[in-house]
């Protein structure tokens, strides 16, 4: 791997456990961490916060429509309204605490814990959202780990508001967790048009130039409108080949870029330009991976504080 | 970091890893697969995609027999896909009268605040309407055969 001394021993699983480990364990400042952190938890707070009436409108649906999952499977029925609204005003002020640091060792996890419940209950209603998915899988990343070490109310209270000088494995794990999950999520996704009833012939482009369709018209079928980019591109199925091909490999080769820091952060981009594409054409919004906030464990946020 | 706490951080994140992954089985199991929230397998676009689909809607009628296609806020909450989704259950579970009925009730509670922009509406019809693609993207418009699978009149009995 780069950025790692050469070694002449054979490949044995000791020598892979060692070499993953290392990697694994790669030194990072603290503030890169603590970035991160705030990225994730101002993005957290954001949505959140805009979606607060609709949750509200959401808790108040009929119990027809009540499917729960993940830990909303202990539920048999709805939770009253104002139960769930309280939730999630919870959820916030946990996700306030978090991205500013303050008490982390306890608003850290605790935020997680509240995003990982609201967001389950949220789709918990016949519809599972998968631009929710990646948001709570990183802020398990985070809570885990020192991630207001830096840039933090608790950082500020200790007199060392940027934290300890140099680089540290503990900061370099979370991170690594977080980006790990990241691409795994896509790789499964992959996976599942692999395995799916067209196996490797999902590449050819017609399938998900059908599925643009049907979302269109599912979408006309409710009075609004398509992405006028929909009825432009239909026609061409050369580009949704390439389209799919491209979507294919940024899913697939995830796995294998994350071992080398700069290939890992050209995945980033990749991925991220995906979700602007599935926007501009299918007018799908993956709001997390569209700020960009899903990617911010891949890059040196320290930078921007140095400036 | 001290070997304790390496051990502890390599052993959160395969535990955390590995429940990320795990949701992949659900590929390699029969119909109907589950799919889970915050753990999943991402089955997004990877359906097989026929030439023509079937969307159950709403539709307005009003008294000139004119048809309007109603948006998804009117039958519910959480999204377009959200509220598709609620609507296709419901017909699959035989409760589109009750759809209908929810719907006519938002519509006239709507017209009496003076909020709706279907105040021509006099009735509702749940439909379903099959699209050949092929025909919708060929700048015909939203070409299909609908059938009315369930209609509800928008009576306001308030004076």
């Amino acid at each position: 791997m780069r950025g790692h001394p050469a070694v002449s021993r054979r490949c044995t699983p000791a020598l892979l456990t060692e070499r993953l480990s290392v990697w694994w364990f790669t030194p990072a400042p603290a503030a890169r961490l603590a970035g991160t952190r705030i990225t994730h938890g101002a993005f957290s707070l954001w949505y959140l916060a805009k979606r607060r009436s609709m949750l509200a409108e959401i808790h108040r649906s009929g119990s027809n429509d009540f499917a729960p999952v993940g830990p909303c499977r202990i539920l048999s029925k709805p939770l009253p309204a104002t139960v769930a609204d309280r939730i999630v005003d919870a959820t916030l002020v946990a996700a306030a605490a978090a991205a500013t640091g303050l008490c982390y060792r306890v608003t850290g996890p605790m935020a997680g814990a509240l995003l990982t419940w609201t967001l389950s209950y949220r789709n918990s209603w016949t519809m599972i959202f998968h631009n929710d998915n990646l948001m709570v899988l990183h802020a398990a990343a985070l809570a885990a780990g020192p991630s207001a070490d830096a840039l933090s109310v608790d950082a500020w209270v200790r007199g060392c508001r940027t934290g300890p000088s140099g680089a540290d494995a503990r900061y370099g794990w979370p991170l690594q967790l977080a980006s790990t999950t990241t691409v795994t999520t896509y790789a499964l996704a992959g996976v599942a048009k692999v395995a799916g009833p067209l196996g490797w012939k999902w590449t050819s482009g017609e399938s998900l130039r059908r599925q643009v369709a049907v979302d269109g018209v599912r979408k006309e079928a409710f009075g609004s409108p398509a992405s006028p980019l929909a009825y432009k591109l239909y026609g061409n199925v050369t580009l949704f080949r390439i389209l799919a091909l491209g979507s294919m490999a940024i899913e697939l080769l995830g796995p294998i870029a994350i071992f080398d820091r700069r290939l890992a952060r050209l995945w980033a981009l990749a991925a991220w330009q995906l979700h602007w594409g599935i926007l501009a054409i299918m007018k799908i919004k993956f709001r997390y991976q569209l700020s960009g906030a899903a990617y911010a464990s891949f890059m040196d946020l320290e930078r921007l504080i140095r400036r | 970091m001290t070997p304790l706490t390496r051990r502890l951080a390599a052993t959160y994140s395969l535990t955390l890893l590995g429940a990320v992954i795990t949701p992949v089985r659900q590929n390699w199991r029969p119909k109907p697969r589950k799919d889970g929230f915050p753990l999943s397998y991402y089955p997004m676009f990877s359906a097989r995609r026929p030439a023509t689909t079937t969307v159950y809607s709403l539709v307005g009628v009003a008294a000139d027999r004119t048809r309007v296609r109603l948006p998804y806020r009117i039958a519910g909450t959480g999204g377009l896909n959200q509220v598709r989704r609620q609507i296709n259950r419901c017909v699959a579970e035989g409760r589109t009268k009750e759809l209908c009925q929810r719907v006519a009730r938002e519509l006239i509670a709507r017209n009496q605040q003076q909020r709706s922009l279907f105040s021509e509406i006099v009735s509702v019809d749940l439909v379903a309407s099959k699209f050949r693609l092929d025909d919708c993207f060929a700048g015909d418009g939203l070409v299909g055969e609908e059938t009315v699978l369930e209609s509800m009149t928008c009576v306001d009995t308030q004076p």
